[in-house]
C-alpha cells in the first residue's frame, strides 16, 4: 500500500474508532452526563462510577442544571439531603453539591466557583460539621476555569470514560443490584438494609485511632472561620440567601465532643456565626437524635451520618412543608443569645446519655487510655 | 515540551513537518536543516526559555573546542590538552547544575558545616546533551569527525527527537544522513515514523502512566511512614519496574519514530532488556547508547579488561557507580549503580567458569529461569533507583521480605483484582483528585503487562523491514513481522492513537527527562 493509501486508511480508521467510542460511551453514559441520555434497561440503569468522580461531576452538573438552590457540606449532607423534597417550593430546582470530607475552605472555593457557573442560583444551604470547627486549618482552595474545563473535558473525552463505560455495562449485566451511586440531583443513594449497629459498636475504637488525627485536641479553627466569613461575603456580593444547617448530632458524637472539651469552642463558633448569618439547628436533643442503637435504625446510618429520613424531615421543615411526627423542637433558629442554652441542653443530654449507656462509656474510656498510652510511647521514642 | 502532550502532537509536530516538507523543495538543501535547528530551539525553550541561552553558549564553546581540535593544526599533545579543557568545561557545567547541591549537602553533613545548599534548577536533558558533546570532542580528537560546520554541529546537538533523553548519538552517525534525508520519500518516512511514534506513545501513555498510579501510591505510602503488606509492596515494586521499562521504551520508540519522519535513523537504544538472560545481556539491551558511551569513553580508557580480572571488576564498579551518579545527584543512584557494578562483576566471574558453558544451562527451561532471575535482580535494584532516600529504600526492602511486611491471606493474594487498591491510601497520602478517575485494580493489569513484556516482539522486530534504527541486531535488520503498512496496520495504529489521545488528559513527564 502506498503511503497516501495508508494515510487515508489511518484517517478513516480514526474516524471509525472515534465514532464507536462516542456511540458506546454516550450510550452507556457511566457518569450520567451524556448529551443523548439513552436509558438501556439492564445496561446502564445503575451508574456506580459516578461515585468515584464526584468532584469532577458536580461543578459540571451545577453548570448544566442551573439549580436555584444548592446544598454544600460534607458526607452528612451528601448522603442525606435529597433535593427532590424541595420540589414545588421556592427553593426548587435544588441540587446537592456536597462533597465527602469537604473542609470549610473547600466549601468556600466551590461556592466561589458555583456563583460563576450558575446564573440561576438564589439560595445556598451549608451544612456545618463540628469537627471542621475544632481541627487544624486547611489550605485555602480555589477552583479555576481551566480546572473546570479540564475536568469537564475528561467526563466526555478520556480513556477513563471508556473503562468506566465498560465497567458500568458489566456491572449492570452481571449484577444489576442497586448499589451506592450519586443520583442525578447530586445526593448519595445508599442501598437499604445496611447494618447500623456495627458502626456504632466500632465508634470508640475508630475515634481513638490513628485514622483520626489529633483526636484529643479541641482548638478554635480560625482558618475554617475565615472560610465561613468568605462564604458570607460571597453570598452578600451575589445577593444569595445563605442558610447554615447545624445537623443532628448523636449522643455518641456529643459524648466525644464533651470528653475533649469541644463544646466551649463550638459555643464560640455558633455565637460568632449566628451573629452574622442565618443558622438553623437540628442538633438539639430529641427522640430522633437520641434514637436507640440497633441494626436497622430509622434516623441514623452510623454515629456521624444521619439518615435520609432525617434529612427529608429537615428539608421539609426548612421549606415549611407539612411533616407529621417530628419532635417538637426538631428545628430551631440559633441566635447569639440562644447559643448558650442550646449548648447547655446538649451537655445535659450527654450526661443523661452517659448514665444510660455505661457500657459505651467504659469502651470509650478504655480506647482513649490505650490511645494515650500509645502517644506517650511515641513521645518517649 | 513533552512528546506526549497535545501541543506537541497537534501543533508543534505538524507545523515542523509541514515546514520541513516545503523547505525540502528549495534548491539550497541547508534550509531544511536550518528549519529543524530552529524548531529544536523552540522545542528546548518551551519549558524555560532562559535555558536556551545556556544551550547556545554551550554549543558555541564546544564548537570552538571542536574547531581547534579539527582545524587548529595542533600537535597530538596540544589536541589532547584542548580535549581535556573541553571535557572539563562540559563536566563543570553539568556539575554545577546537577551536583552542586548534592556536593554541598554532603560536605555539610560530613564536616558538620552549615553552608547553604544552593537551589539550582536543572536544565532539561543536560546529562544527555553533555555526554553527546563529550563524545563529539573525543571523536574529533580521534579524527572521526567529518562534515563539521556550525549548522551541522548545532543540528547534531539539538535535533529535537533525541535532544532531551537520547539516544546519545555520535557525530558520525548523524552527519552522513543529512544529505540523503532530504532526498528520501518523505511520505513513506512519515508513514513509518508515525506508526512507530504511536506505538511508543501507547507504551508511555497507556501502559507506563497506567502503572505509575500504583507505583507512585506505594512509594508515597512508604515515604509517608505508612505500612504496606507484602503483596502490595511487590505490586508497587513490579509496577515501577514495568513503568520505567515502558516509559523509556516508549520514549525511545517515539524518538526513533520522530527522527524517521524527517528521514533520519537514530541508533537503537532499547531492545527488550527484560528478556535478557544475564545482567551483561541486560546492559546490552537497556539504554544501549549510554552503555556504549560508558564503555568507549570510560571503561576502555580505564583499562577495560586488559589488566586482569581484578582490575576489570574494579573498572566495572567505577563505571557503574559513575553511571548511577549520572542518573541523579543522590546516594540512592550511586548505590543503584554500585549494585549493578557488583552484579556485572559476578556475572563476568561466573562466565569465566567452565560450568557456565555447560549444556544443561543452554536449555529453554534454564534460559527461562535465567531471564526470571535477571528480571528479579534488576527489579529489586530499581527500588534504590526509585526511592527518594536510602531509608525509604530500606523500608521498602523490609516490606518485600516480610521483615516488616505482613502477608495478606492467600485468597486475597490470588484474587489479582483485589491487590492494592490505592484508593485505600486516601486521604493520608494522596490528594483525592489524583485517584479520581485513574485508580484501577492493579493485579490484572500487571499480569497483562508482564505477559506482553516477555512474549510480544519488540518494535524493531515488528517494524524491522522498514529499517527503523541504526545498529539493529542482525536478526532484526531488514526483516520483521510487518510486511507492509496496510489497512490492517492502520486500524490498529489508529485505535492505539485514539486511546493515547484520550489518556493524555493525565499528562505526566517522562521519567528519563529528570536525568
Amino acid at each position: 500500500m502506498a503511503a497516501s493509501g495508508y494515510f487515508r486508511a489511518l484517517v478513516l480508521s480514526l474516524a471509525a474508532w472515534l465514532s464507536l467510542y462516542l456511540l458506546f460511551t454516550w450510550t452507556v453514559d457511566p457518569y450520567g452526563v451524556s448529551p443523548i441520555r439513552v436509558g438501556v434497561h439492564g445496561i446502564n440503569d445503575i451508574k456506580p462510577k459516578r461515585l468515584d468522580i464526584d468532584r469532577l461531576i458536580k461543578p459540571y452538573e451545577v453548570w448544566r442544571y442551573q439549580p436555584r438552590t444548592i446544598f454544600l457540606g460534607t458526607s452528612r449532607a451528601h448522603q442525606s439531603l435529597d433535593p427532590s423534597v424541595l420540589d414545588g417550593t421556592r427553593f426548587a430546582p435544588a441540587y446537592n453539591a456536597s462533597m465527602p470530607a469537604a473542609s470549610m475552605e473547600m466549601t468556600a472555593a466551590y461556592l466561589r466557583q458555583y456563583v460563576r457557573l450558575d446564573r440561576n442560583l438564589r439560595t445556598v444551604m451549608i451544612e456545618l460539621f463540628l469537627p471542621n470547627f475544632i481541627g487544624a486549618a486547611n489550605a485555602r482552595q480555589s477552583g479555576t476555569w481551566s480546572e473546570f474545563a479540564r475536568n469537564t473535558g475528561t467526563l466526555f473525552a478520556s480513556a477513563d470514560v471508556l473503562w468506566d463505560a465498560v465497567a458500568t455495562a458489566a456491572y449492570n449485566v452481571a449484577s444489576g443490584r442497586p448499589t451506592f451511586q450519586i443520583e442525578p440531583s447530586g445526593y448519595l443513594y445508599r442501598p437499604p438494609g445496611r447494618d447500623t449497629q456495627g458502626p456504632f459498636d466500632r465508634f470508640a475504637g475508630y475515634i481513638w485511632s490513628a485514622q483520626v488525627s489529633e483526636p484529643d485536641k479541641a482548638t478554635f479553627n480560625e482558618g475554617a472561620f475565615e472560610a465561613i466569613l468568605d462564604i458570607i461575603e460571597i453570598a452578600r456580593a451575589n445577593d444569595l440567601e445563605l442558610i447554615f444547617l447545624l445537623g443532628p448530632s448523636h449522643g455518641y458524637a456529643d459524648y466525644y465532643y464533651e470528653s475533649i472539651g469541644a463544646f466551649d469552642v463550638i459555643a464560640e463558633w455558633l455565637r460568632r456565626l449566628s451573629a452574622r448569618a442565618t443558622v438553623y439547628s437540628f442538633a438539639q436533643p430529641s427522640d430522633w437524635v437520641s434514637e436507640p442503637i440497633g441494626p436497622h435504625m430509622a434516623y441514623w446510618y452510623d454515629t456521624f451520618h444521619y439518615s435520609q429520613a432525617m434529612g427529608r424531615a429537615m428539608l421539609a421543615r426548612l421549606a415549611g412543608l407539612p411533616a407529621s411526627g417530628l419532635p417538637e423542637n426538631f428545628m430551631e433558629r440559633l441566635t447569639p443569645e440562644r447559643v448558650a442554652a442550646h449548648i447547655e441542653r446538649r451537655r445535659e443530654a450527654v450526661k443523661r446519655w452517659a448514665r444510660a449507656n455505661p457500657a459505651f462509656v467504659a469502651q470509650f474510656e478504655n480506647a482513649r487510655r490505650k490511645w494515650l498510652a500509645g502517644e506517650s510511647a511515641k513521645m518517649s521514642n | 515540551m513533552l512528546f506526549n502532550s497535545y501541543v506537541f502532537i497537534f501543533a508543534f509536530l505538524p507545523l515542523v513537518l509541514a515546514g520541513y516538507a516545503l523547505l525540502r523543495r528549495a534548491s539550497n538543501l541547508l534550509w531544511p536543516v536550518v528549519w529543524l535547528v530552529l524548531a529544536s530551539f523552540i522545542y528546548y525553550a518551551w519549558w524555560r526559555p532562559e535555558f536556551l541561552l545556556l544551550l547556545l553558549f554551550s554549543i558555541s564553546v564546544n564548537f570552538a573546542f571542536g574547531t581547534l581540535i579539527i582545524d587548529g593544526a595542533l600537535s597530538r599533545a596540544q589536541s589532547h590538552a584542548v580535549l581535556t579543557a573541553g571535557i572539563l568545561f562540559n563536566l563543570c557545567l553539568l556539575g554545577y547544575f546537577k551536583y552542586a547541591g548534592f556536593f554541598v549537602a554532603n560536605v555539610d553533613y560530613v564536616l558538620g558545616l552549615d553552608w547553604a545548599v544552593p537551589s539550582i534548577i536543572l536544565p532539561i536533558g543536560i546529562s544527555f546533551i553533555t555526554f553527546q558533546k563529550i563524545a563529539f570532542l573525543v571523536d574529533a580528537h580521534r579524527g572521526l569527525v567529518r562534515h563539521f560546520t556550525l549548522l551541522n554541529y548545532a543540528f547534531f546537538v539539538t535535533f529535537f527527537p533525541q535532544l532531551i533523553a537520547g539516544p546519545i548519538t555520535h557525530h558520525s552517525e548523524i552527519m552522513p544522513q543529512i544529505g540523503p534525508s532530504v532526498r528520501r520519500d518523505l511520505a513513506s518516512d512519515i508513514a513509518v515514523g508515525l506508526s512507530i511514534f504511536v506505538v511508543g506513545l501507547f507504551k508511555k501513555v497507556v501502559v507506563a502512566d497506567g502503572l505509575a498510579v500504583y507505583a507512585d501510591a506505594g512509594y508515597a505510602t512508604v515515604k509517608a511512614g505508612h505500612a504496606l503488606d507484602t503483596a502490595s509492596a511487590w505490586v508497587t515494586v513490579l509496577c515501577y519496574s514495568f513503568q520505567l521499562y515502558y516509559d523509556f521504551s516508549g520514549y525511545s520508540d517515539m524518538a526513533v519514530g520522530l527522527a524517521r519522519m524527517f528521514g533520519f535513523r537514530l541508533p537503537v537504544n532499547f531492545y527488550s532488556p527484560y528478556k535478557s538472560a544475564s545482567i551483561i545481556d541486560f546492559w546490552r539491551r537497556w539504554h544501549i547508547t549510554l552503555s556504549r558511551f560508558l564503555r568507549d569513553y570510560l571503561y576502555i580508557p580505564l583499562g577495560g579488561n586488559r589488566r586482569g580480572a581484578a582490575r576489570r571488576y574494579l573498572n566495572l564498579g567505577i563505571v557503574m557507580l559513575l553511571g548511577g551518579l549520572w542518573h541523579g545527584a543522590n546516594w540512592t543512584f550511586v548505590l543503584w549503580g554500585g549494585a549493578h557494578g557488583v552484579m556485572l562483576a559476578v556475572n563476568h566471574a561466573w562466565r569465566a567458569l567452565p560450568l557456565s558453558r555447560s549444556f544443561a544451562l543452554k536449555t529453554a527451561l534454564a534460559q527461562a529461569i535465567a531471564v526470571l532471575v535477571t528480571f528479579t535482580a534488576v527489579t529489586l535494584a530499581w527500588v534504590l533507583f526509585r526511592s527518594e532516600t536510602l531509608a525509604d529504600a530500606k523500608t521498602m526492602f523490609a516490606f518485600l521480605w516480610l521483615i516488616r511486611g505482613q502477608f495478606t491471606d492467600l485468597k486475597s493474594a490470588l484474587a489479582l483484582t483485589e491487590w492494592f487498591k490505592p484508593r485505600e491510601l486516601w486521604p493520608p497520602v494522596l490528594p483525592p483528585d489524583y485517584l479520581a478517575g485513574s485508580a484501577r485494580p492493579a493485579g490484572l493489569f500487571l499480569l497483562c503487562v508482564a505477559l506482553a513484556t516477555f512474549s510480544v516482539p519488540n518494535t524493531y522486530q515488528i517494524f524491522g523491514r522498514f529499517k527503523p534504527a541504526l545498529w539493529l541486531p542482525e536478526e532484526t535488520e531488514g526483516s520483521g513481522i510487518l510486511r507492509a503498512l496496510d489497512w490492517r496496520v492502520a486500524i490498529i495504529v489508529a485505535g492505539m492513537f485514539l486511546l493515547c489521545v484520550l489518556r493524555l488528559s493525565h499528562v505526566s513527564p517522562f521519567l528519563y527527562y529528570q536525568f
